[in-house]
């Protein structure tokens, strides 16, 4: 736990100072801002017909949703360079020969992902709190959007790492991991035009924030992004072994 | 194994695809001693100390590093481990105390020592004043050295160093030996380069690899003087003089393999002022490592060739 923590502190240390990071997160909050007085003016405008509905779930509901998209699409920049730009640069291997083991590595770096995810889901989280100087907020169901979009954000973030740790390129695996989370948010979609196919539901993140956004804390969809966190640092920790093994 | 060896590598193999790149590599290293690890681009010099390292695995052969196995106990090994690959691992956007602070708490020592530590290190490796400066805006020879100092924040056990001074100038590299020779003297250092009057000027041992394989492993090849006189005394002559060994003819005037390079020369000029021989030229000789490392590599063909 020691060595994690070392890894983490290394890794926070770091992100704190890139500055392609927070820009493309800034961009991310802005873009969110906008889409936030999007939502809230549209309320405004249709607020007798919204009225039933309620603030909570014609701006709050909407608004984690497009944030939800607007981390899948951001993620994968962050990410992309977490384990390919180390290897090419000498720290990967800096890092397999210092006393640390692979899963110290992987959760030091997650970590630091996290801090800046974790910065973007606190900057987005806060906006909705606005609405509390004019209406009435749901905040059991802003809590449950909140923790969804946490877990959100954890999954694609590991899957972020694993596409880095598979990758040789930082593009490549950027665009692996776009793919991967663009296929997951197809799949809803896939789900919605045919109802029948439940399967793509079943491994759709996106749809699986559906049940935080009505305001329920299921254990099938905490289940599946945890489980889907662990499958990808799984994956990321065959990768890197792999590496350090038979590279 | 050797029971005092801090380093001890058997039978190391490696391959690369179906390509073997090492073939049985075995190496001893004890405390006190820098052994010198010569050959060519492409021998597999950074291979092998990759892989006495634990950046890659080995198909094959073992490594203990103070009597842990790099395989069953990575962690307990490595921690008595410093290595300087051949481009320094750097995070360019932190200042260096931040950088060996973090080096310092990676190889997990107790966060009081950290500081001495970082500040020892920085001491001994020339970054005195530039402890709060970011690493990416320091010159080359700079960065050089905060890698060595990263290697060496924890007083590790063993030293594994590839190439160090590439990139320093030349005074830079002066005091660069001047720091692993006193390093030399309380741990093991593994010393890969291609410059071998750095190797002649501070190993003990030399290791020579070609393609794959230890070719040579002993210690330093016997002192050597290079001499040239205006009334040539001749070989037998020459042979007489004390410490003088063996003479073989240079390429301009003698070869002299002798025991104590600094006595024998003082010697050599007294003589040769006082029986009127004119002394033209009188310097130490590293064309006898450069001879020992093109005859034992694949260089040699060049030289059977000439």
């Amino acid at each position: 736990m020691a060595s994690l923590r070392a890894v983490a502190a290394l890794e926070v240390m770091r992100v704190m100072r890139r500055p392609f990071a927070w820009f493309v997160l800034a961009l991310g909050v802005l873009a969110m801002a906008l889409f936030y007085l999007l939502f809230v003016v549209r309320y405004l405008e249709q607020a007798q017909a919204l009225a039933a509905q309620g603030v909570t779930s014609e701006v709050v509901v909407r608004y984690f949703g497009a944030a939800a998209l607007m981390s899948l699409l951001l993620t994968p920049l962050l990410t992309m360079h977490t384990c390919v730009a180390e290897r090419r640069d000498g720290m990967l291997a800096f890092f397999f020969t210092q006393p640390l083991t692979t899963s110290a590595i992987l959760g030091g770096k997650l970590c630091g992902v996290l801090v800046l995810l974790g910065a973007f889901w606190l900057a987005l989280g806060l906006m909705p709190i606005t609405l509390v100087w004019g209406a009435e907020l749901d905040f059991g169901v802003y809590a449950t959007n909140l923790l969804g979009l946490a877990l959100f954000m954890l999954a694609h973030a590991s899957l972020g790492l694993m596409c880095s740790a598979l990758m040789r390129q930082p593009v490549a695996a950027g665009v692996l991991a776009l793919s991967l989370s663009l296929a997951l948010w197809f799949a809803d979609w896939a789900q919605r035009l045919d109802a029948h196919a439940s399967l793509f539901g079943g491994i759709s993140s996106v749809a699986r924030l559906r049940g935080f956004a009505l305001g329920l804390v299921m254990s099938a969809d905490v289940a599946y992004f945890l489980l889907a966190t662990c499958v990808c640092l799984a994956l990321a920790h065959w990768a890197l072994e792999g590496q350090r093994r038979y590279a | 194994m050797t029971e005092e060896a801090l380093l001890a590598a058997r039978g190391l193999a490696r391959f690369y695809g179906k390509r073997q790149v090492l073939f049985g590599i075995d190496i001893a290293l004890a405390r006190g001693e820098i052994l010198g690890l010569l050959g060519q681009n492409g021998a597999g010099k950074s291979t092998t100390l990759q892989i006495l390292c634990g950046a890659l695995g080995a198909h094959a052969g073992s490594v203990h590093i103070a009597g842990h196995d790099l395989a069953r106990a990575p962690v307990a090994a490595k921690r008595m481990l410093g290595y300087l690959p051949e481009v320094p691992p750097l995070c360019f956007d932190l200042a260096v105390d931040d950088y060996l602070g973090a080096c310092a708490r990676l190889r997990a020592m107790a966060a009081d020592a950290r500081a001495p530590a970082v500040s020892r290190a920085r001491h001994l490796c020339g970054l005195g004043d530039v402890g709060k400066r970011l690493i990416g805006h320091l010159s080359k020879g700079y960065q050089q050295r905060v890698g060595l100092a990263q290697a060496i924040v924890h007083a590790p056990a063993v030293l594994v160093l590839d190439e160090p001074s590439a990139g320093l100038d030349p005074v830079q590299q002066r005091e660069l030996r001047a720091l692993i020779a006193a390093l030399g003297r309380e741990c093991a250092v593994l010393l890969s380069t291609h410059i071998l009057p750095e190797v002649r000027a501070i190993a003990t041992r030399v290791a020579i690899l070609d393609r794959g394989r230890i070719v040579h492993d002993a210690g330093v090849v016997p002192a050597s003087l290079r001499v040239a006189f205006v009334n040539d005394p001749g070989p037998h002559a020459l042979a007489q003089l004390p410490g003088v060994r063996a003479v073989r003819a240079a390429h301009v005037g003698w070869s002299l393999d002798v025991d104590e390079p600094s006595v024998a020369a003082a010697r050599i000029a007294t003589l040769a002022v006082n029986l009127g021989w004119g002394l033209r030229e009188l310097e130490p000789d590293y064309d006898d490592l450069e001879y020992l490392f093109m005859r034992l590599t694949s260089g040699g063909n060049e030289v059977r060739a000439a």
